[in-house]
């Protein structure tokens, strides 16, 4: 499952290495490399309902609903199990990989709050200016 | 059961506009417990049509790099890059001045009402999203700011949600009817 969850683009990029490996004169490595990347390619582009239920952030009741009303994108198998295509993943999966996590309890909803306003009550002071 | 699908090619039924009070909780959340921001921004462009504007994201990136949060400006830049290609992009500068305005008081010049107004105005490139949602599950401006956008009133057929009450709604839709 973990292979499954790389995107295009470093799909790409790895392919891109395999290429400099070959340039290097490193062939088995290339060759190892690109076996991987023909695996992964070739793996099916869905992943379980749990899994998708930790990348959603959700329950994997809610993720079965989801593809029972066709409000995403999946199947169920026969033997009852449910699949999510990975393409309806992606944003999420890539919009995860970014966000940083911020520490339980470290600003309170005033300080974000205040945070904002400073910014909005700048720019109306620049707007005031510039009239 | 449906085909698997790239984010835009079919309207999801439901259509929201994260306010930049939301998009900087996701940003500040922890991954565990997340709060309620983080997780409605998780699936935008997956579970529902998101739309935003550079409007929205200047002013949430002009509060991140704010001494308090000390954002390193690329990263926000990275995250935004990903959540624009997630949701549907309109241009609030494009539309007649005015119109945002006439909702009045201190709110009139936020970010997200012009969105908001500019996706009514964008005519027929988002009018299937529209439509699906006009007859579907509705058009959502979630927002933190429940002094200025109270929870229930609506503005342009825009229903003012929290990020907690939005996520609810969301995980609401394909449940079967008892």
């Amino acid at each position: 499952m973990g292979s499954a969850l790389l995107s295009q683009k470093q799909i790409r990029r790895l392919s891109s290495l395999a290429r400099r490996l070959d340039a290097h004169g490193l062939k088995e490595e290339s060759r190892t490399l690109r076996e991987v990347l023909a695996e992964i390619e070739n793996s099916p582009r869905e992943l379980s309902a749990s899994a998708a239920a930790r990348i959603l952030e959700v329950t994997p009741q809610t993720v079965r609903n989801w593809v029972r009303g066709a409000v995403l994108p999946g199947r169920k198998d026969r033997t009852g199990h449910f699949h999510v295509g990975l393409d309806s993943l992606t944003a999420a999966l890539e919009l995860r990989r970014v966000l940083p996590g911020g520490r339980p309890g470290a600003l309170t909803e005033d300080e974000i709050d205040a945070e904002i306003e400073g910014v909005r009550t700048e720019r109306r002071a620049r707007a005031a200016r510039g009239r | 059961m449906t085909q698997f699908e790239g984010p835009f090619t079919h309207p999801k039924g439901i259509v929201a506009v994260l306010d930049t009070s939301v998009l900087v909780r996701a940003w500040l959340s922890p991954v565990q417990p997340a709060n309620p921001s983080r997780r409605v921004m998780l699936l935008a462009g997956g579970i529902y049509d998101s739309v935003t504007s550079a409007q929205i994201l200047d002013e949430v990136r002009d509060v991140l790099v704010r001494p308090r949060f000390a954002v390193p400006p690329i990263r926000v830049s990275k995250w935004m890059d990903i959540f624009l290609r997630a949701s549907r992009q309109v241009f609030p500068q494009l539309i007649p001045s005015g119109e945002a305005g006439a909702v009045g008081g201190d709110i009139g010049d936020l970010a997200v009402l012009h969105t908001a107004y500019a996706v009514n105005a964008s005519g027929e490139e988002l009018e299937p999203v529209l439509a699906a949602a006009r007859g579907d599950g509705g058009w959502f401006l979630v927002s933190e700011n429940t002094r200025d956008f109270v929870p229930g009133h609506n503005v342009y057929g825009w229903q003012f949600v929290t990020a907690h009450e939005f996520h609810r709604i969301l995980v609401r839709r394909g449940v079967p009817p008892r």
